[in-house]
């Protein structure tokens, strides 16, 4: 294969070595590895992924809501369904508070990347996987999250 | 003494520049765009060249995923949502939804129902490559070649139609298998289809690659090098027109991909020619694959055992190779409804760089936007 699709052996420890350097959490499952950070630079996280051989599929995010007060929940409808045991180790994220999923696929893994964000402004990385750009675009204009380092930074 | 007229003081130097706004609904277009063109005189016999282009996006805009992240939705309504985005890519969108749904509940899909997404999906690339394919033979001047891929295409969707209940968005797939069987008759049916349609399309694609003319209308139009596109993070056939080999379906095989081989096509000159040769034989690839897999239907259920709602909740990702690429879908939801969905359309990638590839000759414009296969319906969801 040819392009930015080659990965040598041993690249998903590679990756993993550059990454040690920030906190992280993180999730095994059978194709997918999640990696949840606060606060991590984005642009030196998708340039080690991009040394990896890496490819950006794409980008996307969120604003956890607020729980709604006791006795404003809205009913269900029907029978209630019994709650699964969350088996998840993401940490819960505080309400309002910006999330940044990134996804990566190296080999035949794809690397969740989620990035918890208390300021509201993220490092672009459409300077190093152009198909980042257009999904920052719509993050900008539907989460307001502020991308800088980039021609679609907004200002003033 | 008498007025001159204003038409005999007009300059007829005609202009070296001007700018164009083409859209937002033009039969050229693949979908509602909005295309700000620069042009400028080529100076010789040839008509003007395009030496920018902005490209607006949003008069397709359902708002999808800005509802969900709001409210939500029933995980009832969600798989109609999803289908009904794009009625090109609605199989392998609703694919890619059912396989992250499964990723998040931890659903095994069945093997026989694996296999019946696998001829939806296949259908669906070989109809939509062929659309693709009949558009610009008929705009190279070949009409009854274009009516004749048209005729083909149709007796696909029209013999497959009679097994899913409707031509398009059956809405057969649901998360944990699908919502319909296929009995041994319409198996055969639609195996008897497919081999006539294949040996139609094996003379179709033998004629274009013979004949010079395609190939001296389309050879260089719109180039795109491997790196550029590797780095760019284009997919699908746009892709693999540049010689990168890659395709989800072997990359990243899930249900019935992991069973049968793929192979991959692969072009090397990256220009509209190399795409529309991708497209043809990966339409002989699909009726093979169509084909073996009717042949190895393995008995059984056509939904997972257990009950899927109870498992419900987290997030999950799946990954399909739609007609226009990899088509990526990451859900996030509680037990009650989904809370969040992002769909990452193969066209996607391409619309983002776009400007870039419109610069050139405008007489070429019709033929690079078909050869580039865009799906605006898909990238704003």
């Amino acid at each position: 294969m040819t392009g930015g699709f080659e990965t040598n052996g041993g690249a998903e420890e590679r990756v993993e070595q550059q990454l040690a350097g920030y906190a992280f959490v993180r999730e095994e499952r059978e194709r997918e590895m999640r990696l949840y950070f606060r606060d991590a630079p984005a642009a030196e996280l998708a340039r080690s992924f991009r040394a990896s051989g890496a490819s950006l599929i794409t980008l996307t995010g969120r604003r956890a809501q607020p729980a709604p007060p006791a006795g404003m929940q809205e009913p269900l409808e029907g029978k209630p369904r019994k709650r699964r045991k969350a088996t998840g180790v993401e940490p819960p994220p505080s309400p309002g508070e910006l999330t940044v999923y990134y996804f990566y696929a190296l080999g035949e893994i794809v690397y969740t990347v989620s990035i918890a964000v208390s300021s509201g402004v993220v490092q672009s990385v459409a300077d190093i996987y152009p198909n980042a750009g257009m999904p920052e675009r719509e993050l900008q204009d539907h989460l307001g999250v502020v991308f800088i380092g980039t021609e679609h930074e907004v200002t003033g | 003494m008498m007025q001159q007229s204003s038409l005999l003081n007009r300059n007829l130097e005609p202009p070296t520049r001007a700018v164009v706004d083409i859209g937002p609904y033009d039969p050229m277009l693949p979908g509602p765009m909005r295309l700000r063109l620069d042009l400028a005189a080529s100076g010789g016999a040839g008509g003007p060249r395009i030496v920018g282009a902005e490209v607006g996006l949003g008069y397709n805009y359902v708002g999808l995923e800005a509802h969900l992240r709001r409210k939500g939705v029933a995980w009832e309504r969600a798989p109609l949502l999803v289908e009904r985005l794009c009625a090109g890519c609605s199989q392998a969108n609703l694919l890619a939804y059912a396989q992250a749904v499964e990723d998040m509940a931890g659903v095994v899909v069945p093997p026989r129902a694996a296999y019946l997404r696998l001829v939806l999906a296949e259908t669906e690339r070989v109809t939509s490559h062929l659309l693709n394919i009949a558009a610009t033979v008929g705009l190279l001047g070949m009409p009854n070649r274009e009516a004749n891929l048209r005729d083909l295409r149709e007796r696909i969707v029209h013999t497959v139609g009679e097994w899913q209940g409707a031509r398009v968005q059956p809405g057969i797939i649901i998360p944990g298998g699908v919502g319909r069987d296929m009995d041994e008759e319409a198996s055969r049916r639609v195996v008897l289809a497919v081999r006539a349609v294949e040996r139609a399309v094996r003379s179709h694609t033998r004629a274009i690659i013979a004949g010079r003319d395609v190939a001296a209308r389309l050879a260089g139009l719109g180039k795109i090098e491997a790196q550029e596109a590797a780095f760019a993070g284009l997919r699908g056939p746009v892709l693999r027109a540049t010689g990168v080999a890659h395709d989800i379906r072997v990359s990243f095989p899930t249900g019935a991909y992991e069973d049968e081989a793929v192979t991959v096509v692969v072009q090397r000159t990256g220009d509209a020619y190399a795409r529309l040769v991708v497209r043809l034989l990966e339409c002989l690839e699909s009726f093979r694959i169509i084909e073996q897999a009717l042949d190895e239907l393995p008995p059984g259920p056509i939904k997972a055992r257990g009950n899927l709602e109870a498992r419900l909740g987290g997030e999950g990702i799946g990954r399909v190779e739609g007609p226009r690429g990899e088509l990526f879908c990451w859900v996030r939801g509680s037990v009650e409804k989904l809370e969040g969905l992002h769909l990452s359309a193969g066209s996607a990638p391409t619309l983002g760089i776009l400007p870039a590839l419109l610069k050139g000759n405008l007489d070429d414009l019709p033929l690079l936007l078909l050869s580039l296969d865009l799906c605006p319906a898909c990238a704003e969801r």
